[in-house]
């Protein structure tokens, strides 16, 4: 583990892409912090309740429960092959969305942290992505009793699913270093990045199915967040993504997180004055 | 041989924006574009003040700097610009070895968790390792004198209480350079004394100490040097016996 004030001096060099790059091996070195805060603000959320996370796991549940008997006769689907469908979608949806909201704030809600410690700014990045993956843990509680009641659990294909939730946590990490300059910088972001996020989740594929609309859809090939739902959500539900979507994924996962480094290099100097 | 220069500070200026009067927002920067044809135009417009101008200073091993002047003379400024907290906006500074700073003592700390676990989070946020801050817990615990409270969450505590497991914690390590905004104002006098001494002898092992205050006795006792600083801008800096009158009224 790396000692965050032997860096001080190195930090205040001028500000460079290489730079950030230093400052995310350090903020790597540093798990046991940001995992650790990631797990207190859980705590913190759901102290003296008696689920605790798992009153997010039960939300989850009843919508599935309630959504799925309703969509499954609207879009003519088979119940068991929609039920999974959803809750798959749905979990990794609100993974993605949780961290595109909560990633605005990363810097502010941090404030004082920002302006008395010597740590690399991705800690608070990190911390909001492992906050949110603990979460899904949660969640991927209610998909496994789904996954039994429909006899689905043979279909899943473990390392193709692993593979998808790496792409899709490397992916939020970008998005989030974007979002929490952005979020700092401006104050309305986040009423921005909220109700796009509110839209965002109808136009991609979670509560409709991929062949219902073709396939050259803009809806499809344009959003990235097709791309990584599907890299998890079909592994999940026993197929193998198409090399096409897992290209996509790759891509926009690289993207996203070169839009990353670049926003924490631009923003660097500025994000203590402004949170 | 003269001793070694441990931090370097030059023409170190620091602008610090007003939020308030700069419109933050896409559609301020959104007109910006229309109006100006440059992206952030507002920061054109943007209100800044000028919290440091052209510091110079080097420390040398040795160093124990108070950093004196009224308040809003920059002191806190220039010790999170020391810190490598603040960027400076125009400038250098070149700093080496290990700095320690402590500016909010009960930073970071989980209200929910006791004594006993906030000691484990604090050394985290200071980039200790476990096994360091396992070794350092028992002596971290007796200096704190907090004994069975140690096992209660610490929103019972009282002020005092946390200042003395605040203190215990960021002393318990000895740093190349230690950085000190005055914030020994809370605890008893029993404690006050245990600390002053603590204070000495961390202040003999480091190699600089720079403690921005406005207790002249600890000026006295702890400092050889002193930074007077007058909005902004360094109005002296050398030796406490060779402060010219009239720079720095309290201290003559």
């Amino acid at each position: 583990m790396s000692n965050p004030s032997k860096n001080g001096a190195r930090r205040l060099m001028r500000l460079t892409p290489t730079n950030a790059f230093i400052e995310l091996g350090d903020s790597l070195g540093l798990w046991r912090l940001w995992l650790s805060m990631g797990w207190s603000d859980i705590k913190q959320r759901y102290r003296n309740s008696v689920l605790g996370p798992f009153w997010l796991a039960s939300g989850l549940a009843l919508t599935i429960a309630g959504m799925s008997l309703l969509y499954s006769q609207i879009l003519h689907v088979a119940f068991q092959d929609f039920a999974p469908y959803l809750a798959a979608g749905l979990m990794i949806w609100s993974f993605i969305a949780s961290v595109a909201t909560e990633s605005c704030h990363s810097y502010v809600l941090a404030e004082g942290l920002i302006k008395s410690l010597q740590v690399p700014y991705f800690v608070y990045i990190f911390r909001v992505v492992a906050r949110n993956l603990i979460v899904l843990a949660h969640n991927l509680v209610v998909v496994a009793i789904i996954w039994v009641v429909f006899g689905k659990v043979m279909d899943i294909k473990p390392l193709e699913t692993l593979a998808g939730i790496a792409l899709l946590t490397l992916f939020s990490i970008g998005m989030a270093t974007v979002f929490a300059s952005l979020g700092a910088m401006f104050k309305d972001f986040i009423q921005i990045v909220t109700q796009v996020f509110q839209i965002l989740i109808f136009v991609t594929p979670v509560f409709w199915l991929t062949k219902a609309i073709s396939p050259r859809s803009a809806f499809l090939h344009l959003n990235p967040f097709y791309y990584l739902m599907e890299v998890v959500r079909e592994p999940l539900l026993g197929t193998t993504p198409t090399a096409f979507v897992f290209t996509g994924a790759v891509g926009f996962t690289f993207a996203s997180l070169i839009a990353g480094i670049i926003a924490y290099a631009v923003s660097r100097k500025s994000v203590v004055f402004y949170v | 041989m003269s001793p070694e220069r441990l931090i370097s500070l030059r023409g170190v200026t620091v602008d610090l924006p007003v939020q308030e009067t700069r419109a933050r927002s896409l559609r301020k920067a959104a007109l910006g574009i229309a109006v100006g044809g440059v992206l952030m135009r507002s920061r054109n417009d943007q209100v800044t003040v000028r919290a440091l101008t052209q510091i110079n200073l080097d420390a040398h091993n040795g160093d124990r700097i108070a950093l004196v002047g009224s308040n809003g003379a920059g002191k806190s400024t220039l010790l999170r610009v020391l810190a490598g907290i603040y960027p400076p906006t125009s400038g250098t500074i070149t700093t080496s070895g290990t700095i320690s700073a402590v500016f909010d003592s009960s930073l970071g700390l989980d209200m929910n968790l006791s004594g006993y676990d906030n000691i484990a989070v604090a050394c985290r946020y200071r980039g200790i390792d476990r096994a360091t801050m396992e070794s350092l817990r028992p002596s971290i615990i007796e200096f704190s004198g907090l004994g069975g409270f140690i096992h209660l969450p610490m929103r019972t505590y009282s002020l005092g209480m946390m200042a003395r497991l605040a203190f215990a914690v960021t002393t318990s390590m000895t740093p190349d350079i230690l950085v000190m905004d005055e914030w020994l104002a809370t605890g008893d006098a029993a404690f006050m004394e245990q600390a002053q001494s603590r204070l000495h002898e961390l202040v003999d092992e480091a190699r600089i100490l720079i403690l921005a205050t406005h207790s002249m006795s600890l000026v006295k006792t702890l400092c050889n040097k002193v930074a007077v600083l007058d909005h902004g801008r360094i109005a002296y800096f050398g030796p406490i016996e060779d402060l010219p009158p009239g720079v720095y009224p309290p201290l003559a």
